[in-house]
């Protein structure tokens, strides 16, 4: 009875721990990139992981800056960008794993809300809903210079993001903007 | 001591009169019982009861009463003693337990009072360029997106609009048409 008292004990504590740092990898809107597209090192020209603590932090660190940016950054769990070095070789790989992993994300109820493939150009972009709220974004691009990868996972408020446009030059579509 | 003594004695005596004791007992209990009246004459009584037993049939026993028997002396003193023992461990585990929720109710709060407790993990240094790879990836999304906005103005967007989900809509019309 004592054992089973202290059972329980570390178990409440394993998942109060569990509780206060969410751990993103583990949540439906995150992507493991790295994994899907075997990232070759030498190729990677930029990457960015950023994830909770520092990813709170780094939005109180916004607070006096903008004000804005850092109510965007505090829905977030995670931001993962990869950008890596594409050559005519590497170009057909990278788009057959977009197509797979196309596939893959649909198949786990994330939305394909952007596709694009102009020549050697492919994009794609997705949102994945949770309880009415966007709980992860992912977007795949690559031509023939050029793979950027992307995934955040979080509440991604999308209207605080296009309130952003002007910080971070965010397309705006005027034309789109005109009808109903 | 006397009630002890009493039924010590009385107990040798039934043992005696149902032939059960050892040699050595049954000449120390004989030594007594000439000396002590009252012992006699309880034999004598438990060795009458004892012949007469002994010449009747043996019929077996009930075996519900056998089951009732052993509910009565067994069983139920096991599980009595089982909920003792429960009882006894029980509180103290209940208070453990309020105690832990107690404690994950309060990290809790202190998490959302926004005095984060792993602020003291990271240097200034390290945060400040954590802000600089934000502001690269929110860049390098941008530029994405830019790239994309003519293809997505022509075509892409309305027909892709609409099979999806009202909020969906909202959501990337939000983003497209500005806030």
């Amino acid at each position: 009875m004592k054992r089973l008292s202290i059972i329980a004990l570390l178990l409440i504590f394993a998942l109060g721990g569990q509780a206060q740092t969410t751990d993103a990898k583990k949540l439906v809107g995150y992507v493991d990139l790295g994994k899907y597209f075997d990232i070759d090192p030498k190729a990677v020209k930029t990457e960015v992981e950023i994830s909770n603590p520092l990813l709170s932090l780094v939005a109180k660190a916004s607070e006096g800056e903008d004000e804005k940016l850092s109510q965007l950054l505090n829905q977030l769990q995670l931001i993962k960008v990869y950008t890596l070095a594409t050559d005519e070789k590497r170009l057909e790989s990278i788009q057959e794993k977009i197509e797979r992993l196309d596939t893959k994300l649909k198949s786990e109820k994330w939305d394909r809300f952007l596709r694009v493939r102009e020549g050697e150009e492919l994009t794609n972009g997705y949102l994945r809903l949770d309880g009415g709220k966007i709980s992860g974004f992912t977007l795949l691009s690559v031509d023939g210079r050029e793979t950027v990868l992307i995934n955040i996972v979080g509440n991604l408020d999308l209207e605080s993001l296009n309130r952003l446009s002007k910080t971070f030059d965010l397309p705006k579509l005027d034309s789109l903007e005109q009808k109903p | 001591m006397k009630e002890k003594t009493k039924s010590c004695q009385s107990e040798l005596l039934l043992r005696m009169a149902f032939g059960e004791l050892g040699f050595w007992q049954r000449r120390r209990l004989g030594r007594h019982l000439k000396t002590c009246d009252s012992c006699a004459r309880s034999l004598a009584t438990t060795s009458r009861i004892a012949r007469e037993l002994h010449g009747k049939t043996r019929v077996p026993c009930p075996e519900t009463l056998v089951n009732d028997v052993w509910h009565k002396t067994i069983a139920e003193p096991q599980q009595n003693s089982k909920r003792a023992e429960s009882a006894r461990f029980g509180r103290p585990l209940a208070l453990a337990l309020v105690a832990a929720l107690l404690l994950v109710v309060v990290a809790g709060i202190y998490r959302h009072t926004g005095q984060s407790p792993s602020s003291e993990r990271f240097s200034a240094q390290e945060i400040r360029q954590a802000q600089e790879d934000t502001h690269n990836a929110l860049q390098i999304l941008s530029r994405v997106m830019r790239q994309n906005r003519q293809a997505v103005e022509r075509s892409m967007l309305p027909p892709i609009l609409s099979p999806l989900e009202k909020s969906m809509k909202n959501t990337i019309q939000s983003l497209f048409y500005g806030g």
